[in-house]
C-alpha cells in the first residue's frame, strides 16, 4: 500500500504542471462551493441574529419582507409612514409590554440614520436576547445628540464630542444636508455584528427638528428654522416609519397581528420577524439554489478537467503501465493507482480549496462586512461544508474510476506489449 | 501428462494457441517450446511474427486460449490472475526494447522497482547473492538496514554492468544514454535473483558495436546468478553468441504474419 502511494506520488510530481492545474481548478471550484455555502449560512445566521425578542414589527401596509428589510436591516426604503396617533394607540393595547418607534430615511456618509427613543436601548435585543451595550459615552438625551453603531465610529473615526451633519435621504449629496443642525456624538455602541453597527441613532425629536420646513422633501425658502428655534417647537413626531412591539406573551402575537392588520384608521402591516425571515429565505431560496447549482457545476467542470487530463494521460502512460505490469503489478494495482491518483488530486483540491476559502475570508471578509454588513466567521468547517467536501472526494473517486477501468482493461488486454 | 518430469526445465510450452481477439487471426500455434535451466536461448523472428506475444504468455501477463505454459514447473494457466502477477514479480526479470525506466524514479529506485512488488526478491537482494538462508535473516533487519542493503546490492549489480560511476546514480534516468538505460533495465531484471530473465529486443535500439557488449554483460550476470535467459529479436546478428537459437516462424504453425512496423 505504501509502495503504491509513494509510486503514485512520484508519478504525480513528475507531471506537476498539468497536475497542479488540475488541482488548482478543483481548488477554485471547492473554494467557490464552500464560499457560497458559507455566505448563505452567515447571511442566514446574521439576519436571524439581528433581531431577537421582538414579537411584532409594525409599519405601513407593504409586503412583510419589505417591512422587515427596511425596518430591521435598513435595506430599501419605506413606501410610506404611519401616524404617531396610530402608533400610540397600538402601543397602549393591553397586551403590549413595550414598543420602540423607528424613523428612517436619512443618512450620514452612507450610513443609515435611525431616529428612535431611549426605549430602543432598553428593549432592543439581538442574537440570544442580548441587549445593546455602550462601548463609550452615554445614550442620547438632548435633541441633537447621536449614538453611533460600532462600525460607523470605527470606519469614520468618530469620538464622543464630535459633531456630525446628517444628509437628507440615503445619498449624501451636498445640497440636501441638514447642516444647520449638526448632531453631537455622545455614545458609541459595542459591536453586535448586526445592522446596528452600521446605524447612527438619534432621538425622534432631533429627526423632527431637522425636518422642520422640509415637508416637501427639500428645504423650502423662508421656512428655515434655526436649531434654537426648533427646540422651542413641539417636536413630537407626526409620523414614524415603523415600530417594534414586545408583548406580554408570545401567544398573543397572532391576536395582535390580526388586530393591527385590521386596524380601521390606517392601512398597517404587522409581521412576526421569524415568519417574515422565512418568507425572505423562501424568496432568496431560488437564487441560493441557483448559486449552489452553479458552484456544483463548477466543481463538476473541475472534476471533468481532471477526468480528461487523466484519460489523455493514459495514452502517454502506457509505457509506465507496461513497465509496472512487467515487474509484477496486477491489473488491479493499475486500477488502484489511477483511482488513488484521482482521489489524491480531489483531496489536494479540497484541501487547497478550503485554504483558499479561509484566505478569502481573511482577505475579503472585511470588505464584505463593510459593503453588505455580512460578517463571515473564521470558524472551523461546519458539518454541511464537511459533507460537501466529502461529496467532492467521492465524485473525484468516481470520476477516477473511468480512466482506471480503461487502464485496467488495457492492462488485461494488451499485457506487456506497448502497442501505441 | 508428465510434462513436468524434467525438473530443471524452466519453460515448458505445449500445444500453445493464442489470438489477440476472439475472432482475430491465430498469432501463435506452437507444438512445443522448452528451455532448460541455465540456458541462454535466442528466439528470432521478423517484426510482427509474435515474439512479444509469446513473451506475454511466458510471463503470465496473457493467457493462451489453448495449451499449457509451465514456467519453473508451474502451470501458469492454472493460477489465478493475481497469483500469476506475483509469480512474475518473484521469478521473472523483464527487459523491454526501449523506455524501460520510469522517469519519475531515480536510477536506484528503478533498479529496485521489482523489490517493491516481490518480497522474495527484496529479501534475496537485501540478503546478498541469491541466498535464501541469509534472505530470511535479512527480513529481521530494521527497515533502514534493509534499505541500505538493497541499495548496496543495486550498486553492485550496476557496477557489474559497467554503471559503477556514482555520478550516474544522481542523474535523472531520462538523461541517460539509451545504452545506459538498457543496462539499468538489465540490472532491474536481475535484482533479487529471478530464475528467468526475458529480454524483448533489448539491443534493437543500441548502436551496432554496443549490442554485443550488452549481451555479453547480460550473459555474465545471468550466469553469475544462475538465471536462464530468453532473448527475442528480429536482428540475428547476435544469434551466434547464444547456446541455442530458435526460429519462431519454424515452430509457429500460425506463421503468416505480414512484416509490419516494429513494435
Ligand atoms: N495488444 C495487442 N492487441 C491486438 N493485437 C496485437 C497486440 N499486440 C500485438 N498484436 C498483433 O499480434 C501480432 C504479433 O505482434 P507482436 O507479438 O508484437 O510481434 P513482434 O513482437 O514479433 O514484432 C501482430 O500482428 C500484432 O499486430
Ligand atoms: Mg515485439
Amino acid at each position: 500500500m505504501m509502495a503504491t502511494l509513494t509510486l503514485a506520488w512520484k508519478s504525480l510530481l513528475n507531471r506537476r504542471y498539468t497536475v497542479g492545474l488540475t488541482v488548482l481548478a478543483i481548488a477554485l471550484a471547492v473554494a467557490l462551493l464552500l464560499g457560497v455555502e458559507r455566505l448563505r449560512y452567515e447571511a442566514h445566521s446574521g439576519f436571524t441574529a439581528t433581531i431577537s425578542d421582538t414579537d411584532l414589527v409594525v409599519g405601513a401596509r407593504s409586503s412583510p419582507v419589505q417591512l422587515l428589510l427596511y425596518s430591521v436591516f435598513r435595506m430599501g426604503e419605506a413606501t410610506s409612514n404611519i401616524s404617531w396617533r396610530s402608533y400610540r394607540h397600538i402601543a397602549d393595547h393591553p397586551r403590549v409590554n413595550w414598543t420602540v418607534p423607528l424613523s428612517l430615511g436619512d443618512s450620514h456618509r452612507g450610513y443609515p440614520v435611525l431616529a428612535t427613543n431611549s426605549d430602543y436601548f432598553q428593549y432592543y435585543r439581538y442574537a440570544d436576547q442580548r441587549p445593546l451595550e455602550l462601548k463609550q459615552g452615554t445614550q442620547f438625551e438632548d435633541v441633537f445628540e447621536a449614538v453611533l453603531g460600532y462600525e460607523v465610529a470605527q470606519k469614520l473615526g468618530y469620538q464622543p464630542g464630535e459633531e456630525i451633519v446628517i444628509a437628507h435621504g440615503a445619498d449624501d449629496v451636498a445640497f440636501v444636508r441638514h447642516d444647520d443642525m449638526p448632531f453631537t456624538v455622545v455614545g458609541i455602541l459595542a459591536p453586535t455584528r448586526t445592522a446596528v453597527d452600521r446605524t447612527i441613532h438619534i432621538p425622534l425629536e432631533g429627526f423632527e427638528a431637522i425636518h422642520l420646513g422640509w415637508e416637501a422633501g427639500v428645504p423650502l425658502p423662508g421656512r428655515q428654522v434655526s436649531a434654537d428655534d426648533a427646540r422651542e417647537r413641539d417636536l413630537t413626531p407626526k409620523t414614524i416609519t415603523a415600530f417594534l412591539v414586545g408583548l406580554d406573551s408570545r401567544a398573543a402575537s397572532f391576536q395582535l397581528q390580526r388586530y393591527v392588520n385590521n386596524y380601521p384608521r390606517e392601512a398597517l402591516t404587522a409581521i412576526l420577524p421569524g415568519v417574515a425571515l422565512h418568507q425572505l429565505w423562501d424568496l432568496l431560496g431560488t437564487a441560493e439554489q441557483a448559486l449552489r447549482l452553479i458552484s456544483w457545476f463548477v466543481v463538476g467542470v473541475g472534476l471533468l478537467g481532471m477526468l480528461s487530463a487523466q484519460l489523455s494521460n493514459l495514452e502517454a502512460r502506457r509505457r509506465e503501465m507496461a513497465i509496472l505490469r512487467a515487474v509484477g503489478a496486477g491489473p488491479r494495482y493499475i486500477l488502484m493507482l489511477i483511482c488513488g491518483e484521482a482521489l489524491l488530486l480531489a483531496l489536494l483540491g479540497a484541501v487547497l480549496g478550503t485554504v483558499l476559502l479561509y484566505a478569502m475570508i481573511i482577505g475579503a471578509g472585511g470588505l464584505i462586512e463593510a459593503r453588505f454588513g455580512l460578517f463571515i466567521g473564521l470558524g472551523g468547517l461546519r458539518p454541511m461544508e464537511l459533507a460537501y467536501l466529502g461529496i467532492v472526494l467521492l465524485a473525484g473517486l468516481v470520476s477516477g474510476l473511468i480512466p482506471a477501468i480503461r487502464a485496467y482493461r488495457q492492462a488485461v488486454v494488451n499485457g506487456i506489449s506497448m502497442r501505441m | 501428462m508428465s510434462a513436468t518430469a524434467h525438473n530443471n526445465r524452466v519453460i515448458d510450452c505445449r500445444h500453445l494457441r493464442f489470438r489477440w481477439r476472439r475472432r482475430g487471426p491465430l498469432i501463435l500455434d506452437l507444438e512445443s517450446l522448452t528451455v532448460d535451466q541455465g540456458e541462454m536461448v535466442f528466439i528470432a523472428g521478423p517484426s510482427g511474427s509474435g515474439k512479444t506475444t509469446l513473451l506475454n504468455l511466458l510471463t503470465g501477463v496473457g493467457v493462451a486460449e489453448e495449451g499449457r505454459v509451465a514456467v519453473l514447473g508451474q502451470d501458469l494457466a492454472a493460477m489465478g490472475g493475481s497469483r500469476r502477477d506475483r509469480f512474475r514479480a518473484d521469478h521473472i526479470g523483464y527487459i523491454f526494447q526501449l523506455f524501460n525506466l520510469l522517469p519519475y524514479l531515480s536510477l536506484l529506485e528503478n533498479v529496485l522497482l521489482p523489490c517493491r512488488f516481490s518480497r522474495r526478491r527484496r529479501l534475496k537482494a537485501a540478503g546478498g547473492r541469491a541466498n535464501d538462508q541469509r534472505a530470511t535473516a535479512a527480513d529481521t533487519k530494521p527497515a533502514g538496514g534493509q534499505r541500505t542493503a538493497l541499495a548496496a546490492e543495486a550498486r553492485r549489480l550496476l557496477a557489474h554492468l559497467d554503471l559503477g560511476d556514482p555520478y550516474l546514480l544522481k542523474q535523472p534516468v531520462a538523461e541517460l544514454s539509451v545504452g545506459q538505460q538498457q543496462r539499468v533495465a538489465a540490472a532491474r531484471a536481475l535484482i533479487g535473483g529471478p530464475e528467468l530473465v526475458i529480454a524483448d529486443e533489448p539491443t534493437s535500439s543500441l548502436d551496432m558495436d554496443r549490442r554485443e557488449s550488452f549481451v555479453q554483460l547480460l550473459f555474465a550476470e545471468c550466469a553469475r546468478q544462475g538465471a536462464t535467459l530468453v532473448m527475442v529479436s528480429h536482428d540475428r546478428s547476435l544469434e551466434h553468441l547464444f547456446d541455442r537459437s530458435i526460429l519462431l516462424d519454424q515452430i509457429n504453425r500460425a506463421a503468416c504474419a505480414p512484416a509490419g512496423p516494429e513494435r
